[in-house]
């Protein structure tokens, strides 16, 4: 009796709709494979089994790889941006050359970047590398330095009446905790431009990595391949999101915040 | 001139020149300085100088460079509107029925993390490299971003203004959405909008690269086969040029549409 009773507690009408929705999807996805030529739409399984059983010598290596380039680019990229930006907030001089060339390259679509790159240093992993490195600069230095402009001054006054005299207690104590929470997000922005970036620098000419194994599939003409690919990126995005986001709440325990 | 309209000359000067404007004239006309100077060091292969970029560039592609700018400029656009309108209606859509939000919300929460870029493939095996396929993605990308960020405004319209819409006689929802919830959002789902234009920008460059036979990307990627390098830049300058562009017109409907909201002095 009890047994059922916890039952009908869980299952709310939300998570058997959430349910039925996932499961309708999938239905329909088997129904269009029979349907459509497997080119098009190939069947769950055909995707799942099938590509991982033809790629299963190469698949842990193309994983570490893309992981590598991602993790890599995107940690050198974030903290170099977030240090330019407490730079440019530190010293004035700096800010006011910094600024205009921040805003110059704002605009500048990154993946447009991608051939000049690949022109100027050759097709090795560090123009894949470097735009990444590049995307994630720009995201975390804009973030950052908008964090740093939106602290209240009123916090900052107070922080001088109550005594901080010099400018690093005051970013110490009152700027950097403060913009915590916007950094985090800047950092999820950076994340998953770091994936997307990621997978077209791997499409224009890579010999490794998750990108390669689609581009190299849609030359077969092997859709099964196309979509085991995409299946696997998006998995490690979102592991990238689960991770960043159990740091966030971790992190931002004190910040004022309805329940997310 | 008289010493009147000279004066009003001068006073439209100071306007117009204002100190943030300077400082962005005086950086970009330096790094055109810098520009030159490397360019005559370094050689053209990696960084051809500014007149070679745009004179070269014009005298080599000027009889495709319109349909090229017109048809990446067509597929931007009309995969904006179609994604933003179709994320925008199911944002609504979602916050007006709880069973539509429970239904698609786990179609939503599994297509997020979906990187945009890992499915040009796939779109270019579907659709081929002709338009459809780059509209579609550009739209999907749109689409997927812009029912997130309108999803969360209107999660984030406080229930302060709800509450009172309800106290002074508002009963059905659709007056509370028109009355409150719309007018709410607008700053958000614009302040949205600036990021997913700029970031429909980065999906049709790369769209474009990997297939196409038409458009800016096209350009650089052929540019890039002949080591053209100074087209290669020019087609970055254009896509800058135009992102901007389109920042900056976004940005103005924003000061115009939400010339009620209370916003500090602008950066």
């Amino acid at each position: 009796m009890k047994g059922w009773k916890m039952l009908r507690n869980f299952l709310t009408l939300r998570k058997i709709l959430g349910l039925f929705s996932v499961v309708t999807a999938v239905l329909v996805w088997y129904i269009l494979s029979m349907v459509v030529p497997p080119i098009f739409i190939p069947g769950p399984e055909e995707v799942f089994k099938g590509s991982y059983n033809l790629y299963k010598p190469i698949l842990a290596a193309s994983i570490v790889s893309t992981l590598l380039r991602v993790i890599v680019g995107f940690l050198i990229g974030s903290i170099l941006g977030i240090l330019v930006a407490f730079a440019m907030a530190w010293n004035k001089f700096i800010q006011w050359t910094l600024d205009p060339i921040i805003e110059l390259i704002r605009p500048i679509p990154v993946i447009a970047l991608i051939p000049l790159f690949i022109l100027w240093i050759g097709l090795g992993e560090t123009p894949r590398i470097l735009i990444i490195v590049f995307a994630s600069f720009v995201v975390l230095v804009v973030s950052t330095r908008e964090a740093i402009k939106n602290v209240p001054t009123v916090c900052l006054n107070a922080a001088r009446t109550l005594g901080a005299s010099t400018k690093g207690r005051v970013f110490r104590t009152i700027i950097l905790p403060a913009i915590t929470p916007e950094i985090i997000a800047g950092i999820k922005i950076a994340a998953a431009a770091s994936f997307d970036l990621a997978a077209a620098a791997e499409f224009i000419g890579a010999q490794r990595g998750l990108g390669y194994i689609i581009i190299n599939a849609k030359q077969f003409l092997y859709t099964n391949g196309v979509i085991f690919g995409i299946f696997l990126f998006s998995l490690l995005a979102w592991l990238a999101s689960l991770l960043i986001r159990y740091f966030d709440r971790r992190i931002n325990v004190w910040t004022e915040r309805e329940a997310a | 001139m008289s010493k009147n309209t000279l004066h009003k000359l001068r006073e439209k000067l100071v306007t117009l020149l204002t100190p943030e404007r300077l400082t962005n004239l005086s950086t970009v006309v330096a790094l055109v300085i810098v520009w030159y100077a490397i360019s005559t060091i370094v050689h053209p292969l990696f960084l051809p100088s500014p007149a070679e970029v745009f004179g070269r560039s014009y005298f080599v592609y000027h009889d495709t460079l319109g349909s090229d700018i017109l048809y990446s400029l067509m597929r931007i656009v009309l995969g904006l509107v179609l994604g933003s309108l179709l994320g925008i209606g199911l944002g609504i859509a979602m916050s007006w029925s709880k069973i539509v939000e429970w239904w698609f919300d786990p179609v939503v929460e599994i297509v997020r993390p979906i990187p945009v870029l890992a499915l040009i493939p796939l779109f270019i095996l579907w659709f081929g490299i002709g338009e459809l396929g780059k509209i579609l993605l550009i739209a999907f990308g749109v689409f997927v971003r812009q029912v997130v960020t309108t999803r969360e405004a209107i999660k984030n319209v406080p229930s302060v203004y709800l509450k009172a819409a309800q106290t002074l006689g508002a009963t059905e929802k659709a007056q509370l959405f028109r009355t409150v919830i719309f007018p709410s959002i607008t700053p958000e789902i614009i302040g949205g909008l600036r990021v997913t234009v700029a970031a429909a920008f980065g999906y049709c460059a790369a769209a474009e690269f990997l297939g196409a036979q038409r458009g800016i990307g096209y350009m650089i990627i052929r540019a890039r086969r002949y080591l053209y390098t100074f087209a290669v830049i020019f087609g970055i300058i254009l896509f800058s040029s135009f992102s901007l562009i389109a920042d900056r017109f976004v940005r103005y409907l924003d000061h115009r549409i939400n010339i009620w909201t209370e916003r500090e002095a602008q950066q």
